[in-house]
């Protein structure tokens, strides 16, 4: 390997067929460290000449007699291959007992062309450096590269974090297996699956179920009773606010009926109550005297009652079981209608909240599979501003980054990116100033399953990783087929 | 594939490991390198009556459908020098357009390196002209750069006599002439492949991009004698008017232009040829496309020739082969004078 040239925090890197260099390879260049972003033929002067003759005659109408200590050569320039790496940094001796470490930039540029001496980087020393704990199995992922490595996402690294990936790369699969780490690490995980892609995450094929059974529950609306580990979900009047219940009900602010419905929630506080209180509220001329607002107040009672969200429930409770033990709570929104998910979702926002706010609970991890189809804007910059500081620390998992706000972004502690096509996804990526243009253009070439992680899980070092396949768990969801 | 392992074993000489080596120059901004290789450069101009009532006939181009078209080309060069000579690269190529669906096909042979010195070049060219013609050469070997380009003839020729055996009832296309009786091509083995060829129903024709053959008044080439005149068309009986050693040139001589705006060649066409001349030229017109030159010959030769990455490969294939080191350029001016 050569170096050709350097613009910028580009370096042109020469290699001949029979070194071994690939797409996310960590290079040293003496004390300089760079990244492989980039492969391409080196454009030599009359190649296109050279491949344009060999074209005059297919290779299936050739036959070459070539003397046999030449023929390992023969084509092996036009084969000659130009690497681009991007500078990450530079290795600092530190404490003059051969301690290292990585230090970004450079500010000063002693290569040469002729001299400097090129290799792989050991990425376990990579890591080393970088203050990664080296994983001792491929649990998670290994990196992309020539030789490689282990890596382990470091869960108390995680903070708002965005995994994103074109549909079929693989998004949906890494938050799965990270979800995993994160239920082995006794943290508890709520997920708001829109496609039913975490039911299955219980079992351990079709008819058994898996180690994790009791630490993963699917609440499911409308469900009559519990089956195996998917549970009914129902949200408690009486842990909804007189306002969210008039907003629910679209009962208008300041109209008379909404003042009875505070009047009702002042007279229940501190008790249970459920709509069959709230009815017998309305019911009595005593408490509403006016009828109209009385058939108004009951007509919305019976609005409630039909969509089957209201009664009692355990969520509180399995929300603090599980906080306890670390688990998954899956909250199932695959068959309700976008109205009910805004209940649902709005419900268990303001439930971690309450939690974390009272400290019932510490912290919580809230995985949002494309969020903007049921997030409203001010709860998504709440998630990102807000709930942090009461322990809510969301992923969100969506195959278009442009759906998210740019405080998404802006305020993004951790990007696991897959592949992707589209320009103007990629640039969006950009805006997370966590990596430059070039590298996320990389995510062009993955393939499934291989991506792109940085911020603050890989100390802001752009790592190429590709994902383990997962074991003795049904990771599909419910996705069905068109031709059986 | 045609057997050349008998004369590759006779190529395949090595050099001391650890001599030096001096690449030559190559120049990347052109695509393709070649050794300039002189058409019958052993013979003296010979003259042409100019005064004999020429007759002009027209061409009508048939692209011949039925039967094979085997064009055969080479090319040497020189890839660097060492101690008292140097390594260099032969390599033939043979281009086949089958009757069934005109498509090509490319047999090709080399490269192959060889390395000549003033030590080796006599026992190097004794050896295969042994090996090719089948009887010691009547004179040792020429200049080194002149060894090598005889060498590359014998590997021609081995490559035509074989053609000449395997193909059947076949248009075979030389890159030369049909001249003989000169070292280079001793007029019996030309002969042979001429014989050879008809005996298998072939027919050969050699064109010439160039030629010695000069009118005698004039002073002009043959080749001129097609000025002014449009069409594809030739004009024939040429041997019977060379003044001198008319009985070297072992075919017809002909001047030809193949299509309507091409050059003019020289076409050699033997007597004994399976197929009339005037429809053995009417193909060479249906096969001509630019500069009315036939495509299967442009194959040939540009399959064959060396470009300038392939000539960078070799260079380092040389080295890699013979152990040898590579020596700074000797010419030390443009260290004094960069500017």
């Amino acid at each position: 390997m050569y170096l050709l040239s350097k613009d910028a925090n580009d370096l042109w890197i020469v290699f001949s067929p029979s070194e071994r260099l690939r797409l996310g390879d960590n290079i040293k260049i003496d004390d300089i460290v760079a990244q492989v972003v980039d492969i391409q033929f080196a454009d030599l002067p009359g190649v296109l000449q050279h491949v344009l003759r060999k074209s005059l005659i297919p290779i299936t109408e050739t036959e070459e007699e070539i003397q046999p200590e030449v023929k390992s050569i023969v084509d092996s320039l036009s084969d000659q291959k130009v690497a681009l790496a991007k500078i990450r940094g530079r290795i600092v001796e530190t404490g003059g007992h051969g301690g290292k470490s990585f230090h970004t930039g450079i500010s000063e540029f002693n290569l040469s062309r002729s001299k400097s001496k090129i290799e792989l980087l050991d990425e376990n020393a990579l890591f080393q450096m970088l203050g990664i704990s080296p994983a001792s199995t491929s649990e998670f992922a290994d990196t992309l590269s020539t030789n490689p490595t282990p890596y382990m996402i470091p869960l108390e690294a995680l903070g708002i974090n965005v995994i994103t990936g074109m549909k079929e790369s693989g998004k949906s699969y890494a938050a799965k297996k990270l979800l995993i780490q994160l239920i082995k690490r006794g943290v508890l995980t709520v997920v708001f699956d829109v496609n039913g892609e975490y039911l299955n995450l219980w079992k351990k094929n079709q008819n058994e179920p898996n180690e994790f059974i009791n630490y993963i529950k699917i609440l499911t609306p409308h469900l009559r009773t519990a089956q195996a580990a998917e549970l009914p979900l129902a949200i408690p009047l009486n842990e909804t606010s007189y306002d969210d219940f008039a907003k629910y009900l679209n009962v208008l602010e300041g109209t008379p009926t909404y003042q009875y419905l505070v009047q009702f929630w002042k007279q229940q506080k501190g008790k249970q109550f459920d709509l069959n209180d709230l009815e017998e509220f309305v019911k009595k001329p005593e408490n509403v005297p006016n009828e109209a607002v009385r058939i108004a107040l009951q007509g919305r009672v019976d609005s409630a009652r039909a969509t089957g969200l209201f009664g009692p429930s355990s969520v509180t409770d399995l929300i603090k079981q599980l906080h306890g033990s670390g688990g998954a709570i899956i909250i199932n929104l695959a068959r309700v209608s976008p109205w009910e998910r805004g209940i649902i979702v709005e419900f268990t926002l303001r439930k971690l909240a309450e939690l974390g706010q009272t400290k019932a609970i510490r912290a919580v991890s809230l995985f949002l599979e494309e969020a903007q189809l049921y997030v409203e804007a001010g709860n998504m910059i709440n998630l990102l501003t807000r709930m942090r500081h009461v322990g809510v620390f969301p992923t969100f998992i969506t195959n278009d980054p442009r759906t998210l706000p740019d405080e998404a972004f802006t305020l993004l502690d951790n990007l696991i990116a897959f592949g992707f096509r589209n320009e103007d996804e990629l640039r969006q990526l950009a805006k997370s100033g966590l990596i430059d243009t070039g590298t996320v253009n990389v995510l062009k070439n993955l393939e499934n399953q291989q991506c792109l992680t940085v911020g603050k899980i890989t100390s802001n070092y752009p790592i190429f990783l590709k994902i383990k396949e997962q074991t003795g768990i049904v990771m599909g969801g419910e996705s069905r087929k068109l031709v059986p | 594939m045609i057997d050349t392992a008998p004369l590759l074993s006779d190529l395949n000489n090595r050099v001391s490991s650890g001599s030096s080596f001096r690449p030559s120059e190559v120049d990347l901004s052109k695509p393709f390198i070649q050794t300039e290789q002189s058409e019958e450069e052993d013979h003296a101009e010979a003259l042409v009556n100019e005064e004999w009532q020429r007759k002009i006939e027209t061409l009508t181009p048939r692209f011949p459908t039925d039967q094979n078209v085997v064009a055969i080309d080479s090319t040497e060069l020189v890839l660097g020098y060492i101690p008292g000579g140097f390594v260099a690269a032969l390599r033939a190529s043979l281009v086949t357009k089958t009757p069934k669906d005109n498509t090509h096909h490319l047999e090709r042979h080399g490269p192959f390196l060889i390395a000549i010195s003033g030590e080796n070049k006599d026992e190097l060219f004794q050896t295969m002209h042994r090996r090719v013609y089948g009887i010691a050469a009547s004179s040792p070997a020429p200049t080194l750069e002149k060894t090598l380009d005889r060498v590359r003839n014998l590997f021609e020729r081995y490559l035509q006599l074989e053609v000449a055996r395997k193909s059947h009832e076949s248009l075979i296309l030389l890159d030369g002439s049909l001249i003989g009786g000169t070292v280079d091509s001793p007029g019996f083995f030309v002969r042979k492949i001429i014989d050879t060829a008809a005996e298998n129903t072939n027919s050969i024709a050699a064109l010439s991009k160039s030629t010695e053959l000069t009118l005698e008044q004039s002073r002009r080439n043959i080749l001129s004698l097609l000025e002014g005149i449009p069409g594809p068309c030739c004009i024939g009986d040429i041997r019977n008017q060379i003044r001198h050693g008319s009985d070297r040139y072992l075919g017809q001589v002909y001047v030809t232009r193949l299509t309507t705006t091409g050059e003019p060649f020289r076409i050699d066409l033997p007597e004994n040829t399976a197929k009339p001349h005037d429809e053995i030229l009417n193909s060479l017109a249906g096969l001509a496309g630019n500069y009315g030159y036939p495509e299967e010959l442009k194959l040939a030769h540009m399959t064959c020739v060396f470009s300038a990455i392939e000539v960078l490969e070799l260079q380092a294939a040389a080295i890699a082969l013979h152990g040898l080191v590579m020596k700074e350029e000797a010419d030390i001016r443009p260290k004094i004078f960069p500017l």
